[in-house]
């Protein structure tokens, strides 16, 4: 793409169009439904952002990434996280094998977070000691084991599972690891159209796969383009009013915020509204990104990056009512 | 892109002449609305005014009446201008164009466009987004701003308002200064003033004072003596009388309080006294104990005769059960063997969170970091020294480390209708539930309000001693044997015996 050549920004925007519709069509060939929630997860993959999604068992988290990972032609690779895992379990260890001179050595042998996706399912049953085996990963895209630092193949993406019920015996993820996520996602129950196709597709003797209809190349290169995206003075003004009005007696907070929010958005609130915006700016057909794309990935975004505090909870408040209430308080500035 | 930023100069100038025709209109309502209020409380003051001068018969002066209606109507006039006025600032292009994109649901096309111009390098993406929004601008340089709904400026409400106000401004300006010796038949005549200026009096006056008693007739001619004489003297009269019977009233009702209020402060002091209901751990260890620790002093068998079938009623630390008729659910009302023991429908439920209870204290014993459970408490202190932290504890006997907190009893039992589960101590299951909750309806007490004031320190002794002082040789001298009982080398804590329990 060369500079200032809009013929080329719009084949580029086609293009991702393109290749966001089949790896979409091809997931939905196994999850019946659910459609904003795969949108959330393929514009994390397409932006390099981590996802958590957070639902009552059997509505199909495990089996999206599932799907996503085999539309995509990449390294997939599954973990159930356990109370008594470790964090060589998830990232590597040295173990002794037996070569074929029938010497022994030891060999460092590379756990399941070394691959392109990841799923993380149930990842609140872990411990925290083995939950933050995580952040290197997810935030540097490398993990370091003794001496050894092992750089993550792009694209590299961690989609983690979480029950929102059954707390009981479960670690909460600390904000430093919460902070990682693109997207936290609330998936929710089927429309009632959608379980007839669904116990079709899942009470029959055919199993219902999805095919690689994409890349990791591709993927790449997609996030370039997504990159490419410019976004205007007064809608990043108002992304970072938004993530400031979240925080507790600052500028632009609400009474709602400072009474019953206990820690608001940090600056990853900020960056990742910009690049979901810049996602659904190339969705809509159009080359740069509004206010609109923002206020529609806000609450995705923001909502586990902010802690109501104890007068909040005992309200009622949740930090999607305190998400509402910011979006309806804070306006788009008037001159950028 | 000269034609798209041409364009965009149109639909700016275009958006922002309708934009500051809408302003104008949205600040007409509020604006009329504050100008009819100033207006109707202006002229209300002035009817108020007139009222006050015709019912004390002063001479208070008159405006002319041009002054009178600029005075009535020219404040609010003058609010609706400025209010006006004052909301019809000019419109920022960025500020039309934001309007132009939401209303034509541009998603930030035409401001974002207007943005990328400004820019002096742009990248293939800004370049795409400007042609996009060439071609909008192209088709809506032409097209109005679509108009919101703009409120009527003179609604309904308001127009009743404007009618109110006008007909009591009206009013206020219709009505003429009143001439009261006209209406009372009397002209003031010409008021005779001693050359003492003792006494300044009426030549009328004086036959209508004759039915006066001589009391009162001191008091009017003391008033007299200080102003001049009002010619509807007998009405203001009439007007004092009034007044004094309803002071008279006011008195014998005794200060304004009914007997309900009486009533209910009595009731207030005979429940003054708080409860002091204290759970007994360990009820069924001891039960003889406490009854001989509080004896029945003040029987009355006439007048409480089941008093001898239910002892257990009367043996809690239930000072302060209230006026009811009392919990037969209280705690320490009644022994565990009682057949007034109530078990209620939260027992099961609060037994099986004595159940949880009992696991945590088992989950306790692992070891390492403790997942999300419902407690959230604090590992239990597995320090297996004398002594909490780096302070000797004065109570720990060398076996098993410090114990853990002692539950407090009686605190919790203060809170009306909390239940309160029971541990016993020893036994595999918890013991049962006792509820603590008074059947008091909550009633509302009128009561007078203290207001707090400032008090001196206590200067005479509290309680029965004498003198709480001690000397200063004494107070040394305990202070230094407490000392020497206290270090941790010389003089270590007596053990106390182990009890074979």
């Amino acid at each position: 793409m060369t500079e200032s050549d809009p013929a080329a920004a719009k084949a580029a925007a086609e293009e991702f169009r393109a290749v966001h519709l089949k790896i979409k069509k091809e997931v939905q060939r196994v999850i019946v439904g659910q459609e904003k929630v795969i949108d959330a997860v393929l514009t994390a993959l397409m932006v390099g952002g981590h996802v958590m999604l957070e639902g009552v068992p059997g509505l199909g988290k495990t089996m999206l990434v599932r799907a996503l990972g085999e539309a995509v032609d990449i390294n997939f690779s599954r973990i159930q996280f356990t109370p008594d895992m470790m964090p060589a379990d998830i990232q590597g260890t040295s173990i002794l094998v037996e070569g074929e001179d029938h010497k022994h050595e030891v060999r460092f042998q590379e756990g399941p977070l070394v691959a392109n996706l990841v799923l993380a399912d149930e990842i609140n049953r872990a411990t925290p000691k083995t939950q933050s085996a995580l952040l290197e990963a997810m935030q540097e895209k490398q993990i370091t084991v003794g001496k050894r630092t092992i750089k993550l193949e792009e694209p590299f993406c961690v989609m983690s599972t979480q029950n929102p019920v059954e707390q009981e015996g479960t670690y909460p993820l600390p904000e430093a690891q919460l902070d990682r996520f693109l997207f936290k996602i609330i998936v929710g129950y089927p429309e009632v159209n959608d379980y007839r196709p669904i116990l079709e597709r899942t009470t029959g003797n055919e199993e219902v796969h999805a095919s690689h209809v994409s890349t990791g190349e591709e993927v790449m290169r997609m996030r370039e383009v997504v990159r490419g995206v410019p976004v205007p003075d007064h809608v990043q003004d108002y992304a970072v009013h938004l993530v400031v009005a979240s925080q507790p007696k600052s500028e632009f907070a609400t009474p709602l915020v400072n009474q019953n929010v206990l820690l608001g958005s940090s600056p990853r609130g900020a960056q990742g509204l910009l690049l979901a915006g810049k996602v659904q700016a190339l969705l809509a057909g159009r080359f740069a990104v509004s206010t609109d794309d923002i206020r529609a990935v806000a609450l995705d975004v923001l909502r586990h990056r902010i802690i109501v505090n104890f007068q909040g909870q005992a309200e009622g408040f949740t930090p999607d009512h305190i998400i509402e209430d910011v979006l309806a308080y804070v306006n788009v500035p008037a001159n950028a | 892109m000269s034609h798209l930023l041409e364009d965009l100069r149109t639909i700016g100038r275009q958006s922002a002449s309708v934009l500051e025709a809408e302003r104008r209109r949205h600040s007409q309502r509020p604006a009329f609305t504050a100008a009819f209020l100033l207006t109707a409380t202006i002229a209300t003051v002035y009817l108020a005014y007139l009222g006050v001068a015709h019912w004390t018969a002063s001479n208070w002066p008159a405006a002319p009446l041009a002054v009178l209606a600029g005075t009535v109507f020219g404040p609010g006039v003058l609010l609706f201008v400025i209010r006006v006025f004052a909301a019809n600032r000019r419109v920022s292009k960025d500020e039309a164009l934001a309007a132009a994109d939401e209303r034509h649901d541009l998603a930030d096309r035409l401001r974002t466009a207007a943005e990328f111009l400004k820019r002096p390098a742009r990248t293939s993406f800004m370049e795409a987004a400007l042609l996009d929004a060439a071609e909008f601008a192209d088709r809506l340089k032409t097209v109005a701003l679509p108009g919101v709904v703009t409120p009527e400026p003179f609604s309904r409400g308001a127009r009743i308002a404007a009618f109110a106000t006008l007909v009591i401004g009206a009013l206020a300006l219709w009505i003429p200064e009143p001439d009261f010796a006209a209406a009372t038949g009397d002209k003031p005549g010409p008021a005779v003033v001693a050359e003492l200026g003792d006494k300044t009096t009426s030549e009328k006056e004086t036959p209508k004072e004759q039915p006066v008693e001589p009391r009162e007739k001191e008091k009017t001619t003391e008033t007299h003596n200080q102003q001049l004489v009002k010619p509807a003297a007998g009405k203001g009269r009439k007007d004092a009388q009034l007044d004094s019977s309803v002071k008279k009233t006011r008195g014998v009702m005794g200060s304004g309080q009914s007997a309900d209020a009486a009533s209910a402060t009595g009731s207030s002091e005979a429940r003054g006294a708080p409860s002091s209901q204290a759970q007994a751990s360990k009820t069924g260890k001891k039960p003889t104990k406490k009854k001989k620790v509080k004896p029945k002093k003040h029987k009355k068998p006439n007048s409480e005769p089941n008093v001898a079938k239910k002892p257990e009623n009367d043996s809690g630390a239930t000072a302060g059960r209230g006026a009811a008729s009392g919990s037969n659910k209280s705690p320490s009302a009644s022994p565990w063997s009682s057949k007034d023991q109530i078990t209620s429908e939260d027992e099961d439920d609060l037994e099986d969170d004595e159940e949880v209870d009992d696991e945590f204290d088992n989950s306790d014993a692992r070891g390492g970091m403790q997942p999300h459970l419902r407690d959230r408490r604090p590992p239990v202190n597995r320090d297996l020294g004398i002594g909490f932290g780096n302070d000797k504890n004065p109570d720990a006997n060398g076996r098993g480390g410090p114990s853990e907190m002692k539950k407090s009893r009686g605190v919790a039992a203060l809170v009306l209708g909390v239940p309160i589960p029971d541990h016993v101590k020893g036994r595999p299951n918890p013991g049962k539930t006792k509820i603590t909750q008074e059947r008091v309806e909550p009633r509302v007490e009128d009561a007078q309000a203290v207001d707090a004031t400032a008090r001196q320190p206590r200067q005479s002794p509290v309680g029965h001693f004498a003198n709480p002082e001690l000397e200063s040789w004494m107070r040394d001298l305990i202070r230094t044997y407490f000392k020497a009982i206290r270090a941790p080398k010389k003089t270590p804590p007596p053990q106390p015996e182990k009890s074979g329990d």
